[in-house]
């Protein structure tokens, strides 16, 4: 945007050696109108029929002035520029940038205090300005880096900033009374308008609702027969899943049954004696010689038994065991 | 400034500000009545477009309980007395068959409870449970107790089967 505003005239960057700079320190930050700084300032300028601008930052008061005659609205000198960039790169101190003439540059204290060009490097003249600002770092900028360094300051360039160099005043009572004078009928042919789409926008959509429920009732109608079939489906679906979650909780007692007894290997000497399933308590008694463990390990294997317990295991005359164990089984929906 | 401006520009407001806030239709609303009756309109045709066949929504659940409306609760207590007697011939020894307490629950089915005890070795056991299923009903066994009995190469079974009837 910068550059289209550069391009287009409408701002223009003024160069270093057609300014005289002087900096000041005001009592206290201000907004300073093009007459203020006229009528305050201009008996700092060394010459007469001159114009100037001025730039406020905190209680710093930078001026400028210059004699060409400029037509641009806003105008930001160059010497701004370089002190914004040279001050965020090098901080302090007293830049000398070679170019068609040497242009110097004290910053003091995060400010531009002095900005003037010659055409020779007077080494005496440096020293005596060095002292007056108390600044002993010289930087020295080629002509190069000068261009980089200028490119760079204007790509910075913020808005605000923008606007502080724009040269004509802003009274908002006028600027409003006139926005009111020029924008009150396109302002209220603005909301009709808005209006009136809003409200063609919303006829729309509500013939577009009509068009799409006579198309429902008509489908609903011709579909009445198997959507009270699908309905009674459902119904009876959940029903009978209602049915089954509440009737049938746990395995079949047959089917536990069925399974303990594979747990007796063919040839393995053990009889079940009792065995007796109430919904998920199951209690079995094995005659057996073997360890009682052996059986353990092959009901908790079964996928729908919970958890086996021996709850005793005593020793007959005949030297074999008697070993009760009791089962918890799992309900049918964890399975 | 001119008056006439101000005034056209102040009604234009209250219109505009009276019609946003009264008249205004919900135009999120009415987009998503649209979607819905989108929505249904495609379910509709998606019913069309498959061709249900009646016999396709019949769950025929029904025929695993007995029938409420031929059956009275004791009519089918019976019914299940008769299956449990035939199924246990030429396998078990029935040697006791008891109903059990006539329920009373608000549900849709009844349960019909009988308490079995028989006699007979375990091939028979499953032989007995075989012939009940052959009667395309719904048996639930419950309280199953089986007990090896002395010097005898046989079980002692108790048990309690029930059946349900739907009484609406």
């Amino acid at each position: 945007m910068k550059k289209f505003l550069l391009q287009y005239n409408f701002i223009t960057i003024l160069p270093f050696e057609e300014t005289f700079f002087h900096a000041l320190t005001l009592p206290k930050k201000i907004k300073l109108s093009k007459e203020l700084l006229k009528i305050n300032y201009l008996k700092y300028s060394p010459r007469k029929n001159i114009n100037i601008i001025g730039h406020v930052h905190k209680k710093h008061l930078m001026l400028w002035f210059y004699t060409k005659n400029i037509t641009s609205p806003i105008i930001v000198p160059e010497s701004f520029l370089l002190y914004k960039e040279l001050k965020k790169r090098s901080g302090n101190a007293l830049f000398i940038i070679k170019s068609s003439v040497y242009k110097i540059l004290i910053v003091k204290d995060g400010y531009l205090v002095s900005a003037f060009t010659t055409q020779i490097l007077d080494d005496e003249m440096l020293s005596i300005s060095s002292d007056e600002f108390s600044i002993s770092n010289t930087i020295h900028i080629d002509e190069i880096e000068y261009k980089e360094v200028f490119q760079s300051a204007f790509k910075s360039l913020s808005i605000e900033e923008i606007y502080q160099f724009n040269q004509f005043d802003l009274d908002t009572k006028t600027i409003a009374k006139k926005v009111f004078e020029y924008g009150a009928y396109p302002l209220s042919f603005l909301l009709v308008f808005m209006m009136l789409v809003n409200y063609i926008h919303g006829s729309s959509l509500q013939s577009q609702i009509e068009r799409l429920k006579e198309n429902y009732i008509a489908q609903r109608d011709k579909n009445k027969k198997i959507s009270q079939d699908i309905r009674k489906h459902n119904k009876d679906v959940k029903k009978w899943q209602e049915f089954v979650n509440k009737e049938l909780l746990y395995t079949d007692p047959l089917t536990v049954l069925n399974d303990i007894y594979k747990i007796i290997k063919p040839k393995e000497k053990a009889t079940l004696q009792d065995v007796s399933v109430n919904e998920k308590d199951v209690t079995l008694k094995l005659q057996t010689n073997l360890s009682p463990v052996i059986f353990l390990n092959r009901l908790s294997k079964i996928p729908y038994i919970q958890t086996v317990i021996i709850q005793n295991s005593f020793k007959q005359r005949n030297g074999n065991k008697i070993i009760t164990y009791t089962i918890a089984l799992k309900p049918l929906k964890e399975l | 400034m001119d008056v006439k401006k101000v005034f056209i520009l102040l009604t234009v407001l209250v219109i505009c500000i009276n019609y946003t806030n009264y008249f205004q239709q919900d135009s999120e609303k009415l987009y998503r009545t649209i979607e819905n009756l989108k929505m249904k309109i495609a379910q509709g045709k998606e019913i069309q477009k498959r061709k249900i066949q009646k016999e396709e929504l019949q769950v025929g659940a029904d025929k695993l309980v007995f029938d409420g409306t031929k059956l009275s609760y004791s009519e089918a207590m019976g019914k299940l007395q008769d299956i449990i007697t035939k199924s246990t011939q030429k396998s078990c020894t029935l040697t006791k068959i008891q109903w059990a307490q006539t329920p009373s629950t608000n549900l849709w089915y009844d349960r019909l409870r009988m308490n079995v005890s028989l006699q007979c070795t375990p091939k028979d056991l499953f032989s007995f449970i075989n012939r009940l299923k052959e009667n395309n009903k719904l048996f639930v066994i419950n309280n199953l107790r089986v007990l090896r009995m002395r010097n005898k190469e046989k079980l002692y079974v108790k048990m309690q089967v029930m059946a349900y009837r739907k009484n609406r």
